[in-house]
């Protein structure tokens, strides 16, 4: 198994718990993976081997891809990487859990030529050029246009792929651009109405409660959960909106918009804010003012040591 | 400090962010919203200011229509 994981360690947990995916595919046993919980509490979903295969695609070409795993190998998105690699006898590299600084290092030194990740691993990761890079992906969160911008600097010579896909239905669509198009042929299963998406899936129409907003006729971009967003005095307002604002501030690492209960507005828009270097939050919300209606900003900004991300690497929202 | 004399230079923050100008002078009878000017989203930010200065949810016993009103919620 160290031919297969490249930066493989004995001692690292989450390289082993890839042995342990691999071993219970080999049973041919379904396997059961939890949804990230991003909202409410995780679900089970039970995926047979079939329905996990069912999106690989093997090709002899493949077998030269070095891929780097950034999801917890126990999650879909986990497993789904994993598969790509070793079913075409390719390579992994586990970033799972490495510390945050040599995360850099580590895809140079090791060939990564294949990344999957969330923006916000993409966001936080520190600037450099990783020229060997020939295709990154995205998927789970919003796409920002800056995160994108971000990706295409990082990664020069990489093909992009913004993917939408949930534990339940798999993959659904993917793009190149930082927004969708609601093409004929999507059209079949995916369906746009009061700026929701809706999934056809087996006959039935799902809501995935995943907002969206048009950018043109056919173009929308993926805003957030309709859960997620919070309503200042009958306004409703989409807290990853604000975030991708804060974080443009130079010295903003990363921040956190949520809903605070306020007696007048019944919720009032409040952030934290991790920042690498000082920052005056005059400053952020002058910037904020330039871009956002006055209930999308900001009544209180706490700047914080950190904030919690999920298992799956995504912001932890209440 | 005195609390009404920073209660006076909170309201006169909240209203220079917006770029508005008192049109009378503040006295413990004027009228939030019509004489001092605040809409609903500057008077939800004046309650999280005073929270966080003061430690008082000034509506937390109901409606505030004055200055004075203010100052007598965080007198106790």
């Amino acid at each position: 198994m160290d031919k297969f994981i490249l930066n493989y360690d004995n001692y690292f947990e989450s390289d082993l718990k890839i042995y342990e995916f691999l071993q219970k595919l080999e049973s041919i046993e379904p396997i059961d993976f939890y949804t990230s919980g991003t909202t409410g509490k995780p679900k089970r979903i039970t995926h047979s081997y079939e329905s996990l295969i069912k999106n690989i695609k093997i090709d002899k070409k493949y077998k030269e891809h070095v891929w780097a795993l950034t999801y917890d190998p126990n999650k879909i998105a986990g497993s789904q990487v994993i598969l790509q690699s070793y079913l075409n006898g390719g390579k992994l590299v586990n970033l799972f859990g490495r510390p945050s600084s040599e995360i850099a290092n580590i895809i140079n030194n090791f060939g990564v030529t294949h990344i999957s990740a969330t923006p916000t691993f993409y966001r936080l990761l520190d600037y450099n050029t990783f020229s060997r890079v020939s295709q990154v992906t995205f998927g789970g969160e919003t796409v920002s246009s800056q995160v994108f911008k971000k990706v295409k600097k990082l990664f020069p010579n990489a093909n992009i792929r913004n993917i939408y896909a949930s534990t339940e239905f798999g993959t659904l669509f993917a793009s190149n651009k930082y927004y969708f198009t609601l093409t004929d042929r999507i059209s079949s299963f995916v369906r746009i109405e009061d700026n929701r998406i809706f999934i056809k899936d087996r006959g039935i129409w799902h809501d995935t409660e995943d907002v969206i907003e048009w950018i043109d006729n056919t173009n929308f971009i993926i805003v957030g959960r309709s859960t997620n967003m919070i309503n200042v005095g009958g306004n409703k307002v989409n807290p990853i909106k604000i975030e991708s604002y804060i974080n443009e501030v130079v010295g903003v690492k990363n921040s956190y918009v949520y809903g605070k209960e306020n007696s007048i507005m019944g919720k009032v828009v409040v952030a934290d804010v991790i920042l690498d270097k000082s920052v005056d939050k005059n400053d952020i919300t002058k910037h904020l003012r330039k871009h956002l209606t006055p209930y999308e900003i900001p009544l209180k900004i706490n700047i914080v040591e950190k904030i919690e991300l999920t298992s799956t690497g995504k912001i932890t929202r209440q | 400090m005195n609390k009404e004399i920073r209660l006076r230079e909170i309201v006169e923050e909240i209203l220079s962010e917006n770029y508005k100008t008192l049109k009378t002078p503040i006295t413990l009878q004027s009228h939030l919203k019509n004489d001092i000017g605040l809409d609903s989203m500057e008077l939800a930010f004046l309650t999280v200011k005073i929270e966080d200065e003061f430690n008082v949810d000034i509506f937390e016993e109901g409606i505030v229509f004055t200055f004075g009103d203010i100052l007598q919620r965080l007198n106790g």
